[in-house]
């Protein structure tokens, strides 16, 4: 650096708005493609990781031990390389996966094991005398579930499943080495289009527009489940 | 109707059936996907397995490892150290700084990684801020894991008892000293379980540097995917990561698991 920054300059460099003229239809596209990735994700995994809670909770230690393997696996998995596995390696073996599907299928893989032991410890959390109760008045185990413990663990987990959420919505990002224009791939190429770095600076607050809100959303539920405690 | 109600299974019943019924199911869909899938395993052989082809060319991962490992060590350093600062600076409960680390921790936690790793790499050139490629992804986890570093200190430093702080008072003992031999020494019970969950991440997060171009294990194995005509050193490669993070994970899932036990007693 040599200098002062001059405000027009950094201006010039970061927020051109010149060179997003006619650019602002690629870029909302691809946000609207992270927004589709993020949404069925979202949805699928939160309920294959309620799936996956019910079995832990429900199993034997044959399953139980099935599950903890799978948990510990996508703990130790770094998202790029699941990624790359499903969409570049699978081919090989004339599997082949659309990039929004191997997007899909990684995120919801890894992120269904971390809802799932969160929804268990939910719905531990729960005093064990409900669902004594539950059984005494009748209710079959499904019943149970479904109307006493899952709506109660729901209210227990949300603040780490916002937190799950928000980092299903960062992990989006990540496809960007796919071949699918997402926000951030979508700002890639115009900025290299245009050697600008601008396209690059909107994406990165198109982001923080929505992720932002669910961050403070998110640390505000933690800190109300802390007093609580 | 009622007959079938008032049936008694016996619990342990009930669970010799389930057991059985898993592994059944389960060793069926193993005999299934192998069998009568039509899934072609001398393909999967060749082309995930091919380990003749890798021989002799283990050697070119030793130095994307060591990187893997120095990125991982710096930016864990760098977030701790940052964290730590941030954490104690808190704690004097200044509106003016507590208000500026608060927006820095809900910025670095909603920020991706990936943005942030690209936007650090191809802009700040433009400002004559040239970083080499893997200080930049460096740089940038320091930045994004402090957010949570910070967010861990600050609780393990709550957690210690406020007459802690009042007796190292009136005994004397300055601030930053009564934090260094007073508070810090208990609060680390609490600090250390989620510590080892963010240097996890922090392990993870590290293959992301694979976009800025560091040649890092995923980049070779695809380069090296490309002579040999063959996915095995991306399994390798995985296998690797694996290998690295694993023991991680279950020295974290164990402390948790004793932590826990810790705040139950």
């Amino acid at each position: 650096m040599d200098g002062a920054f001059d405000i027009d300059e950094i201006r010039y460099i970061f927020f051109n708005m010149q060179v997003m003229e006619g650019q602002w239809g690629l870029l909302f596209s691809g946000l609207w493609m992270t927004v589709k990735i993020a949404v069925v994700a979202i949805i699928a995994s939160t309920a294959l990781g309620l799936l996956v809670s019910i079995l832990r909770l429900k199993g034997n230690a044959f399953t139980n031990a099935l599950l903890i393997g799978y948990l510990e696996f996508c703990r130790a998995t770094p998202i790029v390389v699941a990624l790359i596995v499903v969409y570049f390696g699978l081919p090989f073996l004339n599997i082949t996966f659309s990039p929004f599907q191997s997007a899909v299928i990684v995120i919801v893989f890894v992120h269904a094991a971390y809802i799932g032991e969160a929804f268990r410890s939910g719905i531990l959390a729960i005093n064990i005398a409900q669902s004594e109760a539950a059984q005494s008045l009748g209710l079959t185990q499904l019943q149970t579930y479904r109307y006493i413990l899952v709506p109660q663990a729901f209210r227990i987990v949300l603040p780490t499943l916002s937190n799950q959420w928000t980092g299903i919505i960062k992990d989006t990002s990540i496809c960007t080495i796919l071949a699918i224009t997402e926000l951030l791939k979508a700002a890639q190429i115009v900025a290299a289009w245009k050697a600008n770095p601008t396209p690059l600076v909107m994406s990165t607050l198109l982001y923080l527009l929505i992720l932002i809100p669910l961050t403070i959303f998110t640390m505000k539920l933690e800190r109300k489940a802390g007093l609580k405690k | 109707m009622m007959k079938g109600r008032i049936k008694i299974i016996s619990s342990k019943n009930y669970k010799d059936i389930a057991y059985g019924g898993s592994i059944a199911a389960f060793l069926a869909l193993v005999i299934y996907v192998m069998f009568f899938s039509g899934a072609d395993w001398s393909l999967f052989k060749e082309q995930f397995l091919n380990f003749e082809k890798m021989e002799g060319r283990y050697h070119i991962f030793v130095s994307p490892l060591l990187l893997v490992l120095k990125i991982s060590f710096y930016s864990c350093f760098w977030a701790t150290a940052i964290g730590l600062s941030m954490a104690i600076i808190r704690n004097y409960n200044n509106m003016f700084l507590n208000g500026i680390i608060t927006a820095y921790i809900v910025l670095f936690r909603s920020i991706p990684a990936m943005v942030l790793v690209v936007l650090v790499y191809f802009t700040l050139p433009y400002v004559g801020l040239n970083l080499v490629s893997t200080n930049s992804v460096i740089a940038s986890l320091s930045l994004l894991f402090s957010a949570y570093t910070t967010e861990i200190f600050r609780s393990g430093i709550n957690s210690v008892d406020r007459a802690q702080v009042d007796a190292a008072k009136s005994l004397g003992i300055g601030s930053l000293q009564s934090m260094r031999w007073v508070i810090l020494p208990q609060a680390l019970r609490v600090i250390i379980p989620p510590l080892t969950s963010v240097l996890i991440d922090i392990l993870k997060t590290t293959s992301i540097a694979y976009v800025v171009g560091v040649p890092e294990l995923i980049a070779r194995a695809r380069q090296m995917e490309g002579v040999i005509g063959s996915v095995t050193p991306l399994i390798f490669v995985s296998f690797l990561y694996f290998l690295i993070i694993l023991p991680v994970v279950i020295f974290s899932s164990r402390l948790e698991k004793r932590s826990r036990r810790w705040s139950k007693s």
